[in-house]
């Protein structure tokens, strides 16, 4: 039994509110993004390019959306207290 | 160097993505299953017959859904949550737990089934998810995300025990189906449970086997009832163990799993 639900939290993608859980998959962080637009969930995680750090969607294919769910995700982290 | 969503990654960090995609093709976020911790799966309880002469050990489905959720519709769109249309706010129910607190207040989803319908919830052991903090290197500062560790809590001299629950029977209006559903009660961590559970600082009322009779069979006031309801177990008659991040995916998740870089519990009080 799991007994309790995991921390969420809503982040805003250009006026779609979303809902965010975070997750331990393969030992490393992943975000979950569901959207209230009802659009497919997104999976985030952080990656290393050759630019630096940069969000990826999870399986591959929607770097756009994860570009600007990830900036979101970085945004709530940072002003949490 | 290889791509990755269009961009260049190291060759390192592109086995690293797709063993990652692999992991996450395992997981079936929709179904709302146990890794995001909503399984609404059927559990076993002992509810009492009607004269409360004896009990019965029933399924019932995890999650209580009041009368007045209609439908099955209803009762997803209540679970996974909405936004009013009126009022723009962000509607959630999420009835896996009742605290032990709020059980019997005024208006309360849950008061009806606290002074009825009270059952216990069998159990051999729950896991729970301890959140720390590390420091950051440069400036020693705690980081703001957590890392996660997985335990395994039993009790001690127990193959099972009980929880605290209550139920409500519920018929979907529109198909005729009928299950009884549950809510497992909750409250305050105890010593061991504030360190494994350190976000939310919860546990579940666990009852020893005389108070599990009283709660499920007794003709109780609603200061008993509460009383009850906030139980906390002894700690030192819980256990509780690390187990593997993906110990869901594992045939005996329950299986001990050491990190070396996590501190060990505190068990003494």
């Amino acid at each position: 039994m799991e007994l309790f639900a995991p921390e969420d939290f809503k982040i805003n993608i250009q006026g779609v509110t979303a809902t965010v859980t975070e997750h331990n998959v393969g030992d490393q962080q992943l975000f979950r993004v569901e959207f209230e637009d009802g659009r497919n969930p997104l999976n985030v995680i952080r990656a290393s390019t050759v630019n630096g750090k940069m969000w990826m969607s999870m399986p591959q294919g929607r770097l756009k959306e994860a570009e600007l769910a990830g900036q979101q995700i970085s945004e709530y982290f940072k002003n949490k207290k | 160097m290889c791509y990755y969503n269009g961009q260049k990654v190291s060759r390192e960090e592109f086995i690293r993505l797709i063993n990652l995609e692999k992991e996450v093709a395992k997981y079936d976020f929709l179904n709302r299953d146990i890794h995001v911790g909503f399984s609404y799966s059927m559990g076993a309880v002992l509810k009492p017959n009607e004269k409360k002469t004896d009990f019965d050990i029933v399924e019932m489905e995890w999650g209580f859904m009041p009368p007045y959720w209609k439908s099955r519709e209803d009762a997803i769109k209540y679970r996974n949550g909405f936004k009013d249309p009126v009022t723009g706010k962000w509607i959630q129910y999420l009835t896996l737990n009742a605290m032990s607190e709020e059980l019997l207040l005024p208006r309360k989803m849950y008061r009806d089934a606290a002074l009825k319908r009270r059952c216990l919830v069998l159990s051999t052991g729950f896991y729970e998810w301890q959140h720390i903090f590390p420091k950051n290197k440069r400036t020693g500062e705690p980081l703001k995300t957590a890392v996660k560790y997985p335990y395994y809590i039993h009790l001690k001299e127990r193959e099972y025990f009980y929880m605290a629950g209550i139920y409500q029977p519920w018929t979907d209006q529109t198909t005729g189906e009928h299950v009884e559903t549950f809510s497992v009660v909750t409250t305050e961590a105890n010593h061991l449970m504030r360190q494994v559970h350190n976000m939310k600082k919860r546990m579940p009322t666990i009852l020893n086997d005389e108070l599990a009779w009283e709660w499920m069979m007794g003709d109780l006031s609603e200061e008993r009832i509460t009383e009850i309801a906030k139980t906390q177990y002894a700690s030192n008659e819980m256990d509780a163990c690390t187990v593997a991040k993906d110990f869901l995916t594992k045939l005996e998740p329950a299986t001990p799993f050491v990190y070396e870089d996590l501190p060990a519990l505190e068990l003494n009080i």
